[in-house]
């Protein structure tokens, strides 16, 4: 093993430029893979954290369909067999004045009073100050905007009259505390800060009662008894337990987003494994004679293999080793990229713990394989012919092989994404013949001189390692068509999607259910500037196979929808969906929720309130923009019927006067600062939802510039190995007719070429399958879009990578001794 | 037409360096055929390498048709060679992708010399060589004997006043060498071609009217001769020299 590791380190070394290119490719490959599986790890597990901070940890939490409940609830669940901890809760809204003067939205601040400031629910992380002492607790991002430290005060507005109120302590950002990042951002975002819960209660005058308790449970008990001693203990009929379920999905759902950046990078690894493979297969093809002699002395078929898979192992642990470090560096590039793209002020871990042997495991495993092939070259090289080097004949393709392409081709017609896959998979397989085809029209354009026609005639001679690199450059361009068209599409549809389910012109979100006194106000205030709709809505558990899931249920009132809809489906008009709501236990879900559910129009799906089990029949799947699709509709009338909570949290508003729309969202804010969570406009949403997009739009374009310049290599790689294949060639031509630079353009244009090739196969091939993905995906926001643009880039890029990758290698067949090269065999 | 002047070329292997020519001087006249031989080493190919501008001396000049080769850069060294040299190898040196035709037209289309011309000239030299009929063959479908003919059309298809041809018979058997060399002597005396071939066969080497015996880097004969393939005493002289 040592000697073969020596003589296999001895032949990398020999081969200094190939090595180098290969090794290179490798490292992008290995780097771009770890970037990209670390990105998801570390975003997944830091919405996972978060939604467990903001939920402090709990399992179960006791809500009130009256909003608020005595404190002695807190006592008593407190003390309760089988409860750890319980943390009692109260959010109530203020105004905060700070030197510098700001507008009514921008100085809305929410103040959660907190039963204990230092628990193991939830945990502060104190940058300065003392939480003991009486006063407020901000994030540093919020003391940094509002520039105060802790001992300043500042003026909050309460029921009970104007108080300068200290600042105790500045925590590190956590959920429950996330507040603007920018005062820009504070026009829609509110501030945040917590106190002592027995504070909050006396500023605003409400002694002894609280929000919400969180209750975590001792693991030492069985949760079903510590529940029912908890109910046994909930005496008044407005307060309810709720399971506090941790489903992502309620905020997360970057699944099409994750599913993107991991074919971006898995396409990265597959173009260096190419590259890795196209390496091996010249390597064992130079050495056949070398093979042959060993053969002759008796080296077993095995240990020849083991020769070249030593060479591999030797790249692979050197792809690893130089590509992890580069990966963690492009990863944190990658996580500022997606995390600034939430528009939220983030701080996170990266997450190694799977990415580190997972990558190790595939830069390793995916090497090997593609040295299975060269292996078998290796394996099977004949003695005698290749002793007495006898020419081989150059076999074309099989027949079968364009079979299959054209049989696989038929398939694009199929439904459900198994079109796209077929025409992949026949693209692999008609590559050669394409690139045959293309090639000769090249011949009979005659655009490229008789340099061009002597590197059409060299591509065509290396037609398959030629239509290989072609279709890796392809893939490339492909996939970079899709991402913009998918991203031109949401682009396009944002404001069609909003203006068709915004449910007015205004949003309208209330910090807690709104007393029929307040409701009055509202409506009297509204009143005159347009028409308003005051909705509740529900927090429900659901399940699918067997994993506890949660989403939102709305209480929707068809005569409202009819007007302005929260929601839309493409193929049925609303009308017939909010009749058919209206029958009983009929329910619509938002896409996310019926992708998520799995089940089919006509089934029914289970929700839980309450320990208490709920079925509903699906009649429709919509577009909406609520929740982001991960919520359902119920008619009002059944709504009310099933669930205790009944009060609004929720508004909708139409303005009759767009020009008025301001004027009267701040009028809103300024009379309702206490009561308004959030107010957002339909330009506003579809602002932020451009903002969000613009934010992710640089992490892809980073990622398809690298499988283009690992793509660029792989064309370097494929030209130096038909330069050093050909190297007898160049030096006759130099000998007898050709001067260096047309031996320079000759090369160029065979890189040219194949861009030429890949750029053309790759633009087909992202247009079909940007149509297919239009036609497959139900998401109404996906159309089919031509990014012209992208489009225009992608024949740019392709065929300027391709001319900077042929540079190296047409100076390299310059370059060669005269002589050396005509003593090549 | 060709003169050279002191002209030495060492090669370092290792740690020693091999003084491969020293000293050489020579002329050649216009319409020469001339034979270059010695033993293996000698130094005749890598003094043909030179001549045509493939190598570079260490010192000394070479100049063909008054002009110094080594003096001119990469490009119009090309140029020179593609206008003034036909090339000649033992191992014929064909583009195996290229026809017969292709690989005879190759320094006219890289000289982007008129099609309708590349191609009357490229029949006639075909026609010339005694190829007609293979002009569509590939070199592998070819015998030994074809490809090399396919090499002197190559060769001369720029109308060159040199030929260097090296070891053109060696890779034949007696009988196609034997054809090969009638049609240089031909081409020689019919087109008054300047041809110097470097060949250890003395058979081949009688076809020349002169011939240069190359011995550890310096010139150790050069004798002329009348009638190919008949001058009995000089071969004998020749073969004594090379085995001494």
């Amino acid at each position: 093993m040592l000697i073969s590791l020596r003589i296999s380190l001895r032949n990398l070394i020999r081969k200094k430029y190939r090595t180098l290119f290969t090794l290179l490719a490798m490292v992008i490959g290995i780097a771009s893979m770890f970037a990209v599986i670390s990105t998801v790890e570390t975003a997944k597990k830091m919405t996972e954290d978060r939604l467990k901070l903001y939920l402090g940890n709990a399992d179960y939490s006791i809500l009130s369909t009256n909003g608020t409940f005595s404190e002695v609830y807190l006592d008593k669940i407190f003390h309760t067999e089988g409860v750890d901890h319980a943390l009692g809760l109260m959010h109530r809204r203020s105004q905060v004045e700070l030197k510098e003067e700001r507008s009514k939205l921008q100085s809305r601040l929410r103040i959660t009073g907190l039963s204990s400031l230092d628990s193991n629910m939830l945990h502060f992380n104190v940058l300065k100050g003392n939480l003991n002492e009486e006063g407020i607790i901000i994030p540093k991002e919020t003391a940094e905007l509002w520039k105060v430290n802790i001992g300043d005060t500042v003026m909050i507005h309460f029921p009970s009259g104007k108080k300068n109120i200290k600042i105790i302590a500045i925590v590190q950002n956590t959920p429950l505390l996330e507040g603007p990042n920018d005062w820009q951002e504070a026009d829609n975002k509110i501030w945040r800060a917590a106190a002592s819960l027995s504070l909050v209660q006396k500023w605003y005058m409400e002694e002894h009662r609280i929000d919400e308790v969180r209750i975590k449970y001792d693991q030492n008990f069985q949760a079903s008894h510590i529940t029912n001693e908890i109910e046994k203990e909930l005496l008044e009929k407005d307060l309810y337990l709720q399971k506090v379920i941790l489903d992502e999905k309620q905020t997360n759902q970057l699944d099409d987003l994750y599913f993107m950046l991991y074919a971006v990078g898995g396409l990265a690894m597959l173009i260096s494994a190419f590259i890795l493979y196209n390496t091996l297969y010249v390597n064992v093809m130079e050495r056949r004679n070398e093979i042959a002699i060993m053969k002759t002395i008796g080296y077993t078929t095995q240990q020849i293999k083991q020769l070249f898979l030593s060479e591999v192992l030797i790249l692979s642990v050197l792809g690893i080793v130089i590509g992890i470090p580069i990966g963690s560096i492009l990863s944190k590039f990658l996580q500022q990229s997606l995390f600034s793209s939430f528009q939220e002020n983030l701080t996170f871990q990266m997450q190694y713990a799977y990415t580190l042997p997972t990558v190790v495991t595939l830069g390793i495993l995916i090497p090997l394989i593609a040295a299975l092939l060269p292996l078998k070259f290796a394996s099977k090289v004949d003695i005698i012919s290749n002793l007495k080097n006898t020419p081989k004949e150059s076999k074309s393709n099989p027949k079968w092989r364009l079979a299959i392409g054209l049989v696989l081709l038929v398939g694009a017609f199929l439904p459900n994404g198994i079109g796209i896959i077929c025409i992949f998979i026949a693209i692999f397989f008609l590559a050669p013949y394409i690139t045959q085809l293309l090639l000769n029209i090249l011949t009979h354009l005659k655009l490229l001189g008789y340099e061009g026609k002597v590197a059409v005639n060299n591509s065509k001679r290396t037609l398959n390692r030629s239509a290989s690199m072609s279709l890796i450059l392809a893939f490339v361009i492909c996939l970079g068509l899709l991402v913009s068209s998918i991203f031109s599409s949401i682009e396009k549809n944002i404001d069609k999607d909003l203006s068709k389910s915004f449910g007015g012109n205004i949003q309208l979100s209330f910090e807690a259910p709104l007393s029929d006194i307040k409701m009055e106000s509202i409506k009297k205030a509204i009143n005159g500037y347009g028409e308003f709709n005051l909705y509740p809505e529900k927090i429900v558990g659901w399940e699918r196979n067997n994993e506890p899931r949660q989403f939102t249920i709305i209480s929707a009132d068809t005569n409202w929808y009819k007007k302005y809809p929260l929601f839309y489906k493409d193929e049925q008009s609303n009308s017939s969906i909010l009749n058919q709501l209206e029958k009983e236990n009929n329910i619509v879900l938002g896409e996310y929720a019926f992708r998520e559910w799995g089940g089919k129009i006509g089934e029914n799906i289970t929700v839980f309130d309450n320990n208490k089990k709920y079925q509903f029949k699906v009649i429709g799947k919509v577009t909406t923009t609520q929740h982001s699709g991960y919520t359902a509709f119920v008619s009002k009338k059944i709504f009310d019927q099933n669930f205790k909570v009944i009060k609004p949290t929720k508004g909708l508003i139409n303005v009759r006067d767009p020009e008025e729309e301001q004027q009267f969202k701040n009028s809103l804010v300024d009379k309702f600062s206490n009561e308004i969570s959030d107010i957002q406009s339909i330009k506003e949403e579809a602002k932020k939802q451009q903002d969000t997009l613009s934010g992710i739009k640089p992490l892809f374009n980073i990622l398809i510039i690298i499988a283009i310049l690992v793509a660029g290599i792989g064309i370097l790689n494929s030209l130096v190995i038909s330069i050093l294949d050909r190297l007898r060639e160049i030096g006759v031509m130099r000998a007898v007719a050709f001067t260096n630079y047309q031996i320079h353009k000759m090369i160029i244009i065979e890189g040219v070429i194949i861009g030429i090739i890949g750029v053309f196969i790759g633009i087909v091939l992202g247009l079909v399958t940007s149509y297919l993905n239009a036609q497959t995906i139900s998401d109404s926001q996906i159309d089919f879009v031509l990014p012209i643009d992208t489009l225009i880039m992608s024949v740019f890029s392709g065929i300027f990578i391709s001319i900077l990758a042929a540079f190296m290698p047409a100076y390299k067949a310059t370059k060669i001794k005269l002589i050396d090269s005509l003593k090549q065999e | 037409m060709i003169n050279v002047r002191n002209l030495k070329k060492s090669y370092q292997i290792s740690d020693d360096r091999y003084q491969v020519l020293n000293d050489i001087n020579l002329d050649v006249s216009k319409g020469e055929f001339v034979s270059i031989m010695g033993p293996s080493g000698s130094g005749k190919s890598t003094l043909l390498n030179i001549l045509g501008g493939l190598d570079t001396p260490d010192s000394g000049e070479v100049l063909i048709n008054n002009i110094n080769i080594d003096s001119l850069n990469d490009k119009k060294k090309t140029l020179f060679r593609r206008e003034n040299i036909g090339f000649i190898f033992q191992n014929y040196q064909l583009l195996h992708n290229m026809t017969v035709e292709e690989n005879i037209s190759m320094p006219m289309h890289a000289d982007k010399i008129n099609k309708n011309i590349i191609e009357k000239q490229v029949k006639d030299i075909i026609d010339a060589v005694g190829l007609k009929g293979k002009e569509k063959n590939f070199p592998s479908q070819l015998s030994g004997g074809q490809q090399q003919r396919v090499s002197i059309a190559r060769a001369l298809i720029m109308n060159p006043v040199l030929i260097l041809a090296d070891e053109p018979t060696g890779n034949l058997d007696r009988k196609t060498g034997t054809e090969v060399l009638k049609l240089l002597s031909n081409l020689h005396r019919n087109n008054h071609l300047t041809i110097l071939m470097v060949t250890h066969d003395i058979y081949a080497a009688s076809y020349s009217d002169r011939i240069i015996l190359l011995k550890d880097g310096h010139v150790e004969m050069d004798v002329k001769h009348e009638k190919e393939g008949e001058n009995v005493d000089l071969i004998t002289n020749i073969l004594e020299k090379l085995n001494s």
